[in-house]
C-alpha cells in the first residue's frame, strides 16, 4: 500500500487543494466582520473577515475594490461574496472577494452602541460633569505604556514647551483585556497619591479599532468619569472615538495634542507676565499723570490764577446796581419837583395878598395874629385893619350878634 | 499628602483680578498702590516658578498597594 502511494510535492499539495476548492466553493456568500483591514499601495485590500469563533483571511484585488460603492472598514458587518483559494506559496487558506455588501454593523459595534446609549441615559457624558482642564498646569500624570514612542512624544513636546511642568508617568498597559485593570488602577494610584498633579493624559497610540477596544470598557470608561483629577483622553487616531474620550473631560484628536492642550509655552508665559507687569506700570503712571493734570489745570484756572477777574465782576455788578439806583432816586426827585411846581401854581391862586388886591382887607389884634370869626374880640381892643396899600389902626367900639 | 504653595494657576488667576479691579478706575491712591505692589508680587512668583524649572520626570510606581514617586522613567 505504502509502495503504491503517491507522493506530491508541497506544491503540488496546494495546486489540488487549490484547483478542488476553487471548484467547489466557486460562488460563496459568507456573512462575518472586517478587521485587520489593510490596504496597500498597489489596490489590494487585505483583512480578516471572522465572527463569535472562527476567522478567515480574505483578499479583494484591486480591479475589484475599485468596483465597491464603499470604503470597507474594521469593524463593519459584511457579507462578502466570492470563493475560496490557496496561496500556494505560501499555503494560506483564503477568501478570494469579488464583491462586499454592507450587512449591518458588527457585534462588537452593536455592543458599543448599547453601552455608549446606557452610560449617555446615566450621565456619565453629561458636559455638566466635565471638570475644568487647568490651563496653567504643574505636574501632569501620564497613563499610558512605557515603551513606545507615545510617551516619548508626551515628554518631548511637554519638556521643549513648558520646561517647568513636572511630568509623573504611570505606566500601564494599553491593549487587550488585561489593559483596562491597569488603567484603572493608575486613574485611582494618581488620585490617591495626591501629589499635586493637575490633569492627567490617558491614551495610546493609533492601532486597530480592536487594539483601542479595551478604552471601550465600561468599567474603566466609569473610572475616568470618576476621577478626581482632570482627565484628557487621547486614544489612537484623530477618526477614533472610543467611550472612554466621551466620559473624559476633554478628548484630544492625538497623545501629542494632549500633550500641546497642556502645555502652554514657557516663553509666550515670560512674555505675557512682562505685558502684564507694563500694564500694571501703565495704569499707575496714567492715573499719577492725570492727577498731576488735574492739578495744574486748577492752578492754571481763572478762579486761582485770576482772583481779580471775579471781583472786577462783582465790582461791575455793584456799580450797574448803584447806577440803577441813583438814576431811579434821580427820576423820582424830578418827579416830585414837578409836583411841587403844580402845587405851588395852586397855591399861588389862595395868597391873601391878591385878595387884598380885590378890594378885600384883613384884620390883625396887637400881637400881629390875624383875626378871624372865632377870634375873641373885646370892647376897646386894638386891631389894625391891612388894606392892599395902608394898614389903619382903629379901636373896637361895640360888638352886636349877628 | 504634599503641600503646595500658591499655584501657578490661581496665580495666574489672581494676576488678572488685580488688573480688572485696576483698570475699574474706582480705585483711591491707597488702593492703587496696593494694588499694583500685589500684582508685581504675583508676576514675579509666576517667573520664579517658570525659571526654577529643571526638567522633572518621574514614575509612580505601585509596588504591592505601596504608591511610591521615583525620579525618571
Amino acid at each position: 500500500m505504502i509502495n503504491e502511494q503517491v507522493i506530491l510535492s508541497v506544491t503540488q499539495l496546494n495546486n489540488q487543494a487549490k484547483f478542488f476548492l476553487e471548484n467547489k466553493f466557486s460562488n460563496v456568500w459568507v456573512e462575518g466582520e472586517i478587521s485587520s483591514l489593510r490596504k496597500y499601495s498597489s489596490g489590494h485590500i487585505y483583512f480578516t473577515l471572522k465572527d463569535s469563533s472562527g476567522e478567515i483571511s480574505s483578499v479583494l484585488f484591486a480591479h475589484d475594490a475599485q468596483k465597491l460603492a464603499f470604503i470597507p472598514e474594521n469593524g463593519q458587518k459584511v457579507i462578502l461574496i466570492g470563493g475560496i483559494t490557496i496561496y500556494s506559496p505560501r499555503g494560506q487558506f483564503q477568501f478570494k472577494v469579488k464583491s462586499i455588501h454592507i450587512s449591518g454593523r458588527g457585534k462588537l459595534w452593536e455592543a458599543y452602541e448599547q453601552l455608549k446609549q446606557k452610560l449617555e441615559s446615566e450621565g456619565i457624558f453629561h458636559p455638566s460633569r466635565k471638570k475644568i482642564i487647568p490651563r496653567y498646569p504643574e505636574k501632569i500624570g501620564i497613563i499610558t505604556s512605557i515603551d513606545g514612542a507615545v510617551i516619548r512624544d508626551i515628554i518631548n513636546i511637554i519638556t521643549r514647551r513648558s520646561p517647568h511642568i513636572h511630568i509623573m508617568l504611570r505606566p500601564s498597559l494599553v491593549q487587550g483585556d488585561i489593559a483596562v485593570e491597569s488603567l484603572i488602577q493608575g486613574i485611582k494610584d494618581i488620585n490617591d497619591y495626591q501629589s499635586g498633579v493637575d490633569a492627567i493624559i490617558i491614551g495610546r497610540g493609533g492601532g486597530s479599532m480592536e487594539d483601542l477596544w479595551c478604552f471601550n470598557d465600561e468599567d474603566l470608561v466609569r473610572a475616568i468619569a470618576d476621577s478626581k483629577i482632570p482627565i484628557i483622553s487621547a486614544v489612537g487616531h484623530e477618526t477614533d472615538f472610543t467611550l472612554s474620550d466621551f466620559a473624559s473631560d476633554l478628548r484630544a484628536p492625538t497623545p501629542s495634542a494632549a500633550a500641546e492642550l497642556l502645555s502652554p509655552v514657557s516663553d509666550d508665559l515670560y512674555q505675557y507676565l512682562d505685558e502684564q507687569e507694563q500694564r500694571l506700570l501703565g495704569i499707575v503712571q496714567s492715573y499719577i499723570l492725570n492727577q498731576h493734570q488735574a492739578v495744574e489745570m486748577a492752578i492754571l484756572s481763572y478762579g486761582f490764577h485770576k482772583p481779580q477777574f471775579f471781583f472786577d465782576q462783582e465790582k461791575e455788578k455793584f456799580n450797574n446796581v448803584a447806577k440803577t439806583l441813583v438814576n431811579s432816586a434821580q427820576s423820582y426827585m424830578e418827579k416830585l419837583k414837578s409836583k411841587l411846581e403844580i402845587d405851588y401854581e395852586k397855591l399861588q391862586v389862595l395868597n391873601p395878598k391878591d385878595i387884598l388886591k380885590r378890594g378885600y382887607l384883613l384884620a390883625f389884634d396887637e400881637d400881629g395874629s390875624m383875626i378871624s370869626s372865632n377870634s375873641i374880640l373885646k370892647v376897646d381892643d386894638n386891631i389894625n385893619l391891612h388894606f392892599s396899600d395902608r394898614i389903619v389902626n382903629t379901636t373896637v367900639n361895640k360888638i352886636e350878634k349877628k | 499628602m504634599k503641600n503646595k504653595e500658591i499655584s501657578f494657576e490661581s496665580s495666574m488667576l489672581s494676576l488678572q483680578k488685580v488688573i480688572e479691579k485696576l483698570e475699574s478706575s474706582s480705585t483711591s491712591l491707597d488702593e492703587m498702590v496696593q494694588l499694583y505692589e500685589d500684582g508685581i508680587k504675583l508676576t514675579h512668583a509666576c517667573k520664579s516658578k517658570l525659571n526654577a524649572a529643571e526638567k522633572r520626570i518621574t514614575t509612580l510606581v505601585n509596588q504591592k498597594g505601596e504608591l511610591k514617586e521615583v525620579s525618571g522613567l
